[in-house]
């Protein structure tokens, strides 16, 4: 018996090729089938499915039109019965368009955002094999931070060591480093990286002259951005081989200071960067200016690393760990590696465990979308279900002439599409108006560039709503039964009045959880905002240095004293508000070998410091000039004092840095990070003798009149850096900065949840017009009867009362449980209170009362002779 | 002239049937190709030019009789028109007049 080819293959030969050319293709595959398989049987079936499949292509797939939904004239005739019911119910189209348009554009916003923030660092070439050195350091109480700082010299160190890896490079960034660049009597503001050899080949930023092996071997080397470079010299091209300086004017001692020769360009960094900078300077130069870089028991930097395919990376993880230990024997934490892309959305750790990031974030406003979409899709099936009663008569008499139920639904989703892309119409208007708004909220660059991917996302979405709100529509309508329909006897089923309520307590569900949250949200930021942190932040003017300035630290102090309105200045060499200075700090008790750290957050300072940020002293005392110089004497924080196991602090000797000190101060523990974050250690010490100062310049100034006192200040800050308009800030606006994130979703879901409140209210009052006109003899007979005004309009609203009523007992436990877990993420939170939520519940209620209000009101004050009248 | 353009793979394919002389169908051709001009070519595209050619009427087809190795299906049998023999032979003059026309240097080595 000749071999049989695969019956499932032929069926589908069958199915999809045109007929003209089955016999022939059919024929000439069995045939070729006989010939292969007595040499290879079993792979003969599987290079016969191969064959068909090829086929399967437009030039012989049969045309599939049965003409049921693709004919012409029925698609004609659809479009048409749309318009008209659009026509006739003016106030259903216009609720609909509205939500439909209002909640499309919100996802569409949303949709933006979200592949905006998915997008950031992927677009480094080699992003799956692009990793970033993160480790896990131990704390006192088994308690674990993770951070991606590094010791200096990992990178050359990986270099020499580890040949899975095909590039590594450290790097140090921070706008602590900003500078000035100068070059042909031109100087602008810039921010550095420092970055040694490998940066270029590890990350991914284009070069527009230059060769990336070569740019930033040479030590006296620096690339720059093209809009620099074209500030600089005009064009990119002319910029390579000038010399450049950097902080040029500032004085002779100034520690990061030098001249470079420009050895390629780059093109300005991609919004898409979470790393931004417009100079790379050479990571040597930065070894060299810097005091313990090069030592392994400090974690000064970040590094990163490009492995080779298939490299075991937890093998790898445990190998830089060991190579860490074996340099600095005290060493006791973990690295790891992460993917560097995924930092951006996976952030945050819990005591070394990952548990999200801004990935959270991106989440919850899929979500909103998705909700605030469902809202308006419940819109649409409530109103067209509810006006079935004047449709019945046009299903009753198609169905009678034959017209298929298939046929019927096919109508109506045609009509929610068409009715879709009139909303997506107005919803690209909306956005496109929108857009800029939107983006001062989230502080992003977001463009409509119609790319193919957004063509799809949005038609997708569009599509999905439309059928979304019509599915439930379509299959109640078209299976009314045509008698019963032309006899005017229609039964209306218990399930359907139960599943139109049930939308609406489940649009009003959301609403008030969305007003919950925006409450719990608010009042948490305003917690923040206005929490005691144990310093004073307010009225604190925050300068950073830069220029010749830093040479006359000292005569500018005097002169800044002398305002009457200045209580005190001080100079320090980080931001209290996001301390980024840590050094691991060996125990005292624990005798020759550390074994046992902790981290100690340190503040070099003026001795005003503390006086200035009203910094309270609990035990001890201040540094003061009265006691000669103090550079050998410390402060230290309550927390410092605790972990360090200090019994008496004032006076005790403790080894800082390799040189024994003397405690003479202790502070009160005081909050210096955000408050996701416990209180760390920290101390105090002040600059050397002949040390620069620090960038950082406070200077608390008495409330009220502010900028007057500004404008003093910086006219003597024109006195010391002539030609460089002081820039400032605000010790209290930093501190919000550190909430930025926070502060935005707050923003955006207030925006969120008065949208998906309105169009709530949109369908309920579609609803409680339709209600209100379907009983108007209703309504007639009872004020006839001597029903008074008021107790018509109590009728009629009661049923949506029930209604919100059951969707505050709903949403209210609902929103309790997702409220206290979005507050347990903060270290200091406010507690949930009830007022909350009887405010939600009656904001609820108060504006679907004013909804409803409006058309009973109107129902009920009508002449009822009208409406008896009428026949 | 203009209309009785033929593609390089067209050109191939109407040879090879007329070679094949009254026995050409799908897989005679493929196998005839590959044969001669050591080229692989798969069935849907042979398919495909059989049926542009024969719209073009360069070639017609009819039914063979229906063999068991053929799972009971029809052979469909290719043959070149007139039409197609004028444009075979049209063809060929082009070219070799275009090959006449090379000066004899050109091509000395």
């Amino acid at each position: 018996m000749p071999a049989q080819p695969p019956k499932k293959a032929l069926q589908f030969l069958r199915w999809f090729c045109r007929e003209d050319f089955l016999e022939e293709i059919e024929g000439d595959l069995i045939e070729l089938f006989a010939i292969q398989f007595p040499e290879a049987s079993r792979q003969a079936s599987w290079t016969f499915f191969w064959w068909v499949l090829r086929y399967f292509r437009p030039e012989f797939i049969k045309s599939f039109q049965s003409g049921t939904l693709m004919n012409t004239a029925l698609v004609k005739h659809n479009l048409l019965i749309s318009y008209r019911g659009f026509t006739r119910n003016k106030t259903a189209f216009l609720i609909n368009l509205i939500g439909l348009s209002t909640s499309l554009a919100t996802a569409f916003f949303i949709v933006l955002w979200v592949q905006s923030e998915w997008k950031m660092d992927r677009f480094h070439e080699k992003d799956e094999r692009l990793y970033q050195v993160m480790q896990n350091y131990q704390l006192p109480e088994d308690k674990i931070k993770v951070t991606s700082w590094t010791p200096g010299p990992l990178s050359q160190g990986l270099r020499d060591e580890f040949p899975e890896l095909e590039y590594a490079t450290s790097f140090k960034t921070g706008n602590f480093f900003d500078g000035i660049l100068s070059a042909s009597e031109q100087a602008f503001k810039a921010t550095p990286v420092y970055a040694d050899q490998d940066f270029l080949q590890v990350f991914s930023f284009p070069l527009i002259t230059g060769d990336k092996s070569q740019v930033l071997t040479e030590p006296g080397s620096a690339v720059i951005s093209q809009s620099l470079a074209k500030k600089l010299f005009g064009t990119a091209f002319k910029a390579v081989g000038q010399t450049v300086e950097w902080n040029k004017s500032e004085g002779a001692s100034a520690r990061y200071k030098g001249s470079f020769i420009i050895s390629g360009v780059i093109e300005d960094i991609s919004p898409h960067s979470s790393m931004q900078f417009d100079i790379l300077l050479p990571y040597q130069f930065f070894m060299d200016h810097t005091w313990g870089v090069e030592r392994w028991n400090n974690h000064p930097v970040s590094t990163a690393m490009i492995l080779r395919q298939g490299v075991d990376l937890s093998l790898l993880d445990q190998k830089i760990t060991q190579l860490v230990q074996a340099k600095d024997g005290a060493y006791n934490g973990v690295y790891f590696l992460k993917q560097f892309s995924s930092q951006y959305l996976y952030g945050t750790y819990e005591n070394g465990v990952l548990v999200g990031g801004r990935i959270d974030y991106l989440w919850l406003f899929v979500c909103i979308a998705c909700l605030i979409l469902i809202i308006a899709s419940i819109n649409f099936m409530n109103l067209s279900t509810a006006k079935a009663s004047i449709r019945l008569k046009e299903i009753g008499v198609k169905k009678t002439l034959g017209v298929s139920r298939g046929e019927l639904i096919g109508q109506f989703i045609t009509e929610s599409l068409l009715l879709s892309f009139l909303a997506l119409l107005v919803a690209f208007v909306l956005v496109a108006v929108l857009l800029q708004p939107f983006n001062a909220i989230t502080g992003k660059q977001l463009s409509l560039n119609f790319s193919l991917i957004h063509v799809m996302l949005f038609t997708g979405i569009t599509v999905l709503t439309g059928l979304l709100s019509s599915t439930y529509p379509a299959f109640y309508l078209s299976a009314f039964k045509p008698i019963q329909v032309l006899k005017g006897k229609i039964e209306r089923s218990v399930g359907e009045l139960w599943i139109r309520q049930g939308l609406v307590v489940f649009q009003f569900v959301i609403s008030i959880f969305l007003i919950v949250a925006v409450l719990v949200i608010s009042q948490q930021m305003s917690y923040i905002h206005n929490k005691n942190l144990g310093y004073d932040r307010h009225h604190i003017l925050s300068l950073r240095t830069i220029g010749p300035l830093f040479e006359k630290m000292e005569p500018f102090f005097e002169e800044i004293r002398k305002l009457p309105e200045v209580q005190s200045i001080a100079n320090s060499n980080t931001n209290l508000v996001a301390c980024e200075n840590f050094t691991w700090q060996p125990l005292p008790h624990a005798e020759g070998e550390h074994t046992e750290h902790i981290l100690l957050n340190v503040f070099i300072v003026t001795p005003e410091f503390l006086q200035t940020y009203g910094i309270q002293i609990k035990e001890g005392r201040n540094f003061s000039k009265d006691f000669g110089t103090e550079t050998s004497k410390v402060i230290l924080n309550e927390t410092a004092v605790k972990e360090m196991g200090l019994n008496n602090p004032i006076g005790s000797m403790i080894t800082f840095w390799d040189v024994p000190v003397e405690v003479i101060g202790v502070v009160k523990d005081f909050r210096y990070h955000s408050m996701y974050k416990r209180v760390e250690p920290c101390i105090f010490r002040l600059f050397n003798e002949g040390d620069n100062f620090g960038r950082f310049i406070w200077i608390k100034l008495e409330a009220g009149q502010q900028v007057k006192e500004i404008d003093k200040i910086a006219d003597v800050y024109q006195q010391f850096n002539p030609g460089l308009a002081m820039e400032y800030g605000f010790v209290d606006e930093e501190y919000q900065q550190l909430y930025e994130s926070e502060n935005r979703v707050a923003a955006l879901s207030k925006y969120f949840a008065v949208i998906a409140i309105l169009i709530s209210c949109l369908g309920l009052f579609g609803l409680a017009a339709f209600t209100a006109e379907k009983r108007t003899k209703e309504i007639g007979i009872r004020k006839i009867l001597g029903a008074s005004e008021w107790r018509i309009v109590t009728l009629l609203s009661k049923d949506f009362t029930v209604m919100v009523l059951m969707a505050i007992l709903i949403a209210m436990p609902l929103s309790f449980v997702i409220g206290h877990r979005w507050l347990e993420s903060f270290a200091d939170k406010i507690q949930l209170q009830s007022w909350v939520y009887v405010l939600a519940a009656a904001i609820a209620l108060l504006i679907a009362w004013l909804t409803v209000g409006v058309q009973t009101f109107r129902a009920a004050r009508a002449n009822p002779v009208n409406s008896l009248r009428a026949e | 002239m203009g209309r009785h353009r033929l593609g390089e793979f067209e050109e191939i394919v109407m040879l090879t049937v007329a070679i094949l002389h009254g026995e050409a169908y799908g897989i005679a051709i493929i196998e005839e190709i590959e044969k001669r001009l050591n080229r692989k070519v798969s069935m849907g595209s042979i398919q495909t030019v059989l049926r542009r050619l024969e719209k073009k009427g360069f070639l017609v087809s009819e039914f063979g009789e229906a063999t068991k190795i053929r799972g009971g299906k029809r052979k469909r049998f290719f043959t070149v028109t007139n039409l197609g023999k004028e444009t075979l032979r049209q063809t060929r003059d082009q070219r070799m007049a275009l090959w006449n026309a090379i000066p004899k240097i050109a091509l000395d080595f």
